[in-house]
């Protein structure tokens, strides 16, 4: 554990994209990650908006941006990948494991969704 | 854009502006993932939804994307997040672009002073140049245009070359000179005719010209042909329509070439038209006829009213084809010395000009004023601005700091700075374009006729153009002062100087801006004031004819002479008759709008060597009571003279009889000792018959009842409102004869207002610039002096807790600007006075140094200066040190 410096705090938004990216996997570019918060939290977000936290989530360390091939779907436009790095699992594992201590015993408070 | 291409398989029109909306604020580096995603899921939304959701969501997307907060970036000193190793140059001068327009926003106040005093630095150019492009700059519609030469008989007097129309016999010698390709020549004065076949009866101004007159011009008809030999066959009678008239009267007919109008009784046949432009340099008709000249019996006519137009040889120099018209015409006053020759023995000579020096050169000096006029209008506009922002810089000191601080470099910061000057200056010039298109509508009004030319503005292309690359030099400009004032080390770019005192270069810089606003301004006042107190001289002439009340209209008689004194007779007696009307005549010219046309006359006794020239006036009875002109000896005419017998007015029986003698009951020929002798029966007072401006001419007052000069104009006195007349006399007229056409109703003071248009427009336009100019530099130093002490508050407080008396305060703050005032006086007054050649151009008995123009312009000036100051220093002398030093 003490290998690694303590994980950086993440923002609410920063770790909707990174649980996105966990949850793609191999799947996950821009529209999919976008997509994939909207279906599931219904906020309709900007795709500027995923790239601004992505930027920032690689500045961080926290995951790896690869171009990959163009593509005729996309009008001839190449994806940008994102993989998770072993900080960013860290970081959102953290990040995780701290809302789980916060909450647990509120489960009543807050109903099971 | 590239970053969105157009493919085929891609998303359809109102798709890909969706998307350039989408990417408008994404960083270049991410815009083609991010946009490639956006494609992507449009896609699949149109499979899922539909396309009318696929695109309702797009739009939606799109504007939240242009909308939405971007977060901080990435890292703390912000260049990593729009990298301009990313972007490029292009990417930084775009961010820079918005920061300009924030601080537009955050600043509305100083922004809009800034946008506005661009705007009528700016717009002051605009209106000017939109005047002086058709007139100065824009080209002839003739082919090889410098090649096109107007020639004019030229007699030196006094030092000055005369320009005076060309006699038929000389006309015929000068078809010999050799320098030209072709020459041709026209008459100088249309006359006035009435067209019957259009609808109603209307005058139309036909002009006439000789052969090879449109082959010298060598423009081609719009539709048929031009005047050519096949014209002057005897009996033809074949018109050329101007195109405005053919617009104007034939609706535009395609068809009009071959048909037949009629003109005063007579079948014309319209055998061709010329497009409007044809008229320019030469006169300004609606249609052009014959002017047949008989080369064998051209030397007895001794009436002078052609004009000449002469295309040169190619590699003819215009000064060569002069000496060869002079050579020439030495050579025809020698054979003809009667009629060529000036009683002192100076041969009459000819000169021909090019059409661009006729078209230019009397207007040249007008124009030069007021292009320089509007010019210093946009100086006083920038240094205004410029002040405005190295003041609004000093506030900003702290955040080029910062900028410096955090690694933005001088050139980032110029760059930066000039970029907001240019933000301005673009708002300023668009407004200013506006200004001047809404100003041209009262500009076109006021325009003069200059030399036979309507000044039209127009905002062409050429003027847009103009505006437009004045407004980026000027927004530079403006910007570029206060830029490297601001990113000099230690000028304003320390983080650490925030307010205190000021420097001694700002303060010396200060001066230096209100004194060159005061100078202008001075300059620019001096020039109004002169020009508008030279108008006050124009108008204060004694015309020598009773304007008031007066009312005068074109007709032109129909058919033989005697039918002409019958039919204006009558006309005058019913015109009497009408109800409000006193007094009526008919006349053939208009009293002070008479261009030229002057004829020669001899003492009975003398010899041709004695002749002098003057105005041949032709008029019906009660014409002096009509006019209020005062019989000074003898008698005026009766209704029907049987004797030839004329009027002199006192200038001509000075320069006929100049021992004095009683002029009534002597006799005067006509054109030389050869001509009919005329007896005097009485002299008038002398009338300006040119101008207002103009010296007093000859005139020599004839009876129309025997036939010569034939009225062309009636005129009426009046003892109701002037414009009341127009619709009766109308009627009246068409109860006559439903053949003829009123024309050019207008009163007097329309005629004196046609007089002084250029004037008019000249000072409208000066005075408009003066207060401009007035009003920019009170600004600017109210402005100025107030910031001053804004910034100064602390430094005044200490002192007056130091024991500074409220006078040395104000004496602080004042010193370095009455400086600048005074200095701004002197030099502005100096400027004038070195301009002092430009603005007589433009002045009537009124010295262009005149010494209570000068004084009343300075005090006038001072006391602007003193108003503007009396409020910032009203608030320094009440500084409490105590509330000051606090503050801070």
């Amino acid at each position: 554990m003490s290998r690694h410096p303590p994980p950086e705090a993440l923002g609410d938004f920063e770790q909707l994209v990174l649980l996105a990216v966990v949850r793609l996997g191999d799947d996950a570019y821009g529209a999919t990650i976008r997509r994939e918060i909207e279906a599931r939290t219904g906020r309709d977000l900007a795709i500027s908006a995923v790239y601004v936290t992505l930027g920032r989530l690689e500045a961080k360390g926290l995951v790896r941006l690869r171009v990959g091939e163009p593509s005729p779907t996309r009008g001839g436009r190449r994806r940008k990948h994102v993989s998770l790095l072993p900080a960013g699992r860290r970081a959102i594992a953290h990040a995780y494991r701290q809302f789980m201590v916060m909450v647990d015993g509120l489960e009543e408070e807050f109903g099971s969704r | 854009m590239s970053d969105v291409p157009d493919l085929e398989a891609g998303p359809g029109r109102e798709a890909r502006i969706w998307l350039e909306v989408a990417s408008l604020r994404m960083p270049a580096a991410e815009r083609e993932f991010a946009v490639g995603d956006l494609v992507e899921e449009l896609a699949d939304r149109r499979a899922r939804d539909g396309d009318a959701a696929a695109r309702r969501w797009l739009r939606v997307h799109a504007l939240r994307c242009l909308f939405a907060r971007q977060g901080p970036p990435a890292y703390p000193n912000g260049v990593a997040h729009t990298p301009r190793s990313h972007g490029g140059p292009m990417s930084g001068i775009r961010r820079d672009l918005g920061f300009a327009l924030r601080l537009m926003r955050r600043t509305p106040l100083v922004s809009a002073a800034a946008v506005l005093t661009f705007a009528l630095g700016i717009g002051a150019n605009a209106a000017i140049f939109s005047v002086a492009w058709p007139v100065l700059g824009a080209r002839l519609a003739f082919p090889e245009e410098e090649r096109l030469t107007f020639i004019l008989l030229s007699v030196e007097r006094n030092g000055q070359l005369g320009k005076n129309p060309i006699s038929p016999g000389d006309y015929v010698d000068l078809l010999n000179a050799q320098s030209f390709e072709s020459l041709a020549g026209f008459n100088m004065f249309a006359s006035q005719r009435n067209l019957t076949s259009q609808g109603e009866p209307q005058q139309v101004r036909v002009g006439t010209v000789t052969e090879d007159f449109f082959k010298v011009l060598s423009v081609p008809p719009l539709a048929g042909r031009a005047i050519d030999a096949r014209d002057f066959e005897p009996g033809a009678r074949a018109l050329v329509l101007n195109e405005r008239a053919w617009r104007r009267t034939f609706s535009a007919d395609p068809n009009v070439v071959g048909t037949t109008v009629r003109m005063d009784g007579d079948a014309w046949t319209i055998v061709g038209v010329m497009p409007a432009a044809a008229t320019v340099g030469t006169i300004d008709v609606d249609a052009w006829s014959t002017q047949p000249i008989d080369r064998a019996t051209a030397r007895r006519l001794r009436s002078y009213y052609l004009a000449m137009v002469g295309r040169l040889k190619p590699g003819v120099t215009l000064e060569a084809a002069n000496s060869e018209l002079a050579s020439l015409m030495r050579g025809v006053a020698s054979a003809y010395p009667a009629s060529n020759m000036l009683p002192s023995g100076t041969p009459i000579l000819a000169r021909a000009e090019s059409f661009r020096e006729r078209l230019t050169g009397p207007i040249q000096p007008v124009f030069l004023l007021l292009i320089g006029g509007a010019a210093l209008v946009l100086i006083v506009a920038g240094i205004n601005l410029a002040a405005l922002q190295v003041a609004r810089n000093l506030a900003r000191r702290a955040e080029f700091g910062v900028r410096r601080a955090l690694g933005a470099g001088r050139s980032l910061l110029v760059r930066q700075l000039m970029l907001e000057g240019l933000v301005l200056s673009v708002a300023g010039g668009l407004a200013g374009l506006g200004a001047a298109a809404l100003t041209l509508g009262g500009l076109s009004a006021l325009a003069p006729t200059v030399a036979w030319h309507r000044v039209s503005p127009d905002l062409t292309v050429p003027v847009v153009l103009f505006t437009l690359g004045l407004t980026v030099v000027a927004g530079l400009a403006v910007g570029l002062v206060p830029a490297v004032a601001a990113s000099t080390p230690g000028g304003m770019g320390a983080l650490h100087s925030r307010g205190g005192t000021a420097s001694r270069v700002t303060a010396r810089l200060r001066t230096v801006i209100v004194g060159a606003q005061v100078a202008v301004t001075v300059l620019l006042l001096i020039a109004a004031t002169l020009t508008a107190a030279s108008l006050v001289q124009v108008l204060r002439v004694d015309p020598g004819f009773e304007i008031d009340r007066g009312i005068i209209a074109d007709v032109r008689a129909p058919g033989a002479q005697g039918d002409g004194i019958r039919f204006f007779d009558e006309l005058v007696t019913r015109a009497e008759a009408l109800p409000g009307v006193t007094r009526a005549c008919a006349i053939n010219h208009v009293p002070l709008g008479n261009d030229g046309g002057g004829m020669t006359f001899v003492a009975e006794g003398k010899t041709d060597a004695h002749m002098q020239g003057a105005l041949p006036m032709g008029v019906t009875e009660g014409c002096f009571e009509t006019l209020r002109i005062p019989l000074l000896r003898g008698r005026s005419f009766q209704r029907q003279e049987t004797e030839s017998v004329a009027i002199v007015n006192e200038s001509m029986a000075k320069a006929l009889w100049p021992d004095g003698e009683d002029p009534v009951g002597r006799r005067i020929h006509i054109g030389l000792v050869a001509g009919p002798l005329f007896t005097v029966i009485g002299v008038v007072r002398d009338i300006r018959a040119a101008a207002l401006e103009s010296a007093f001419t000859r005139q020599v007052w004839m009876s129309a009842s025997r036939g010569w000069p034939m009225p062309e104009r009636l005129i009426l006195r009046t003892e109701v409102p002037p414009e009341s007349l127009a619709r009766p006399l109308r009627e009246l007229l068409g109860q006559m004869n439903p053949n003829l056409a009123l024309a050019n109703v207008r009163t007097m003071h329309d005629i004196v207002g046609e007089a002084t248009a250029s004037r008019r427009f000249v000072l409208v336009l000066l005075a408009g610039f003066a207060g401009i100019a007035l009003t920019l530099c009170a600004v600017g130093i109210y402005g100025m002096l107030s910031y001053q002490v804004g910034q100064r508050t602390r430094e005044i407080g200490i002192r007056v807790a130091l024991g500074a008396r409220r006078a040395d305060v104000t004496r602080t703050l004042l010193g370095h600007l009455a400086v600048g005032v005074l200095a701004g006086v002197v030099a502005g007054a100096a400027g004038a006075r070195a301009l002092a050649a430009l603005i007589a151009t433009q002045l009537y008995d009124m010295s262009p140094t005149d010494a209570r123009v000068y004084l009343g312009v300075t005090l006038f000036v001072l006391v602007v200066a003193g108003v503007a100051c009396w409020s910032p220093v009203r608030r320094a002398a009440r500084v409490n040190p105590v509330v000051a030093l606090r503050a801070e």
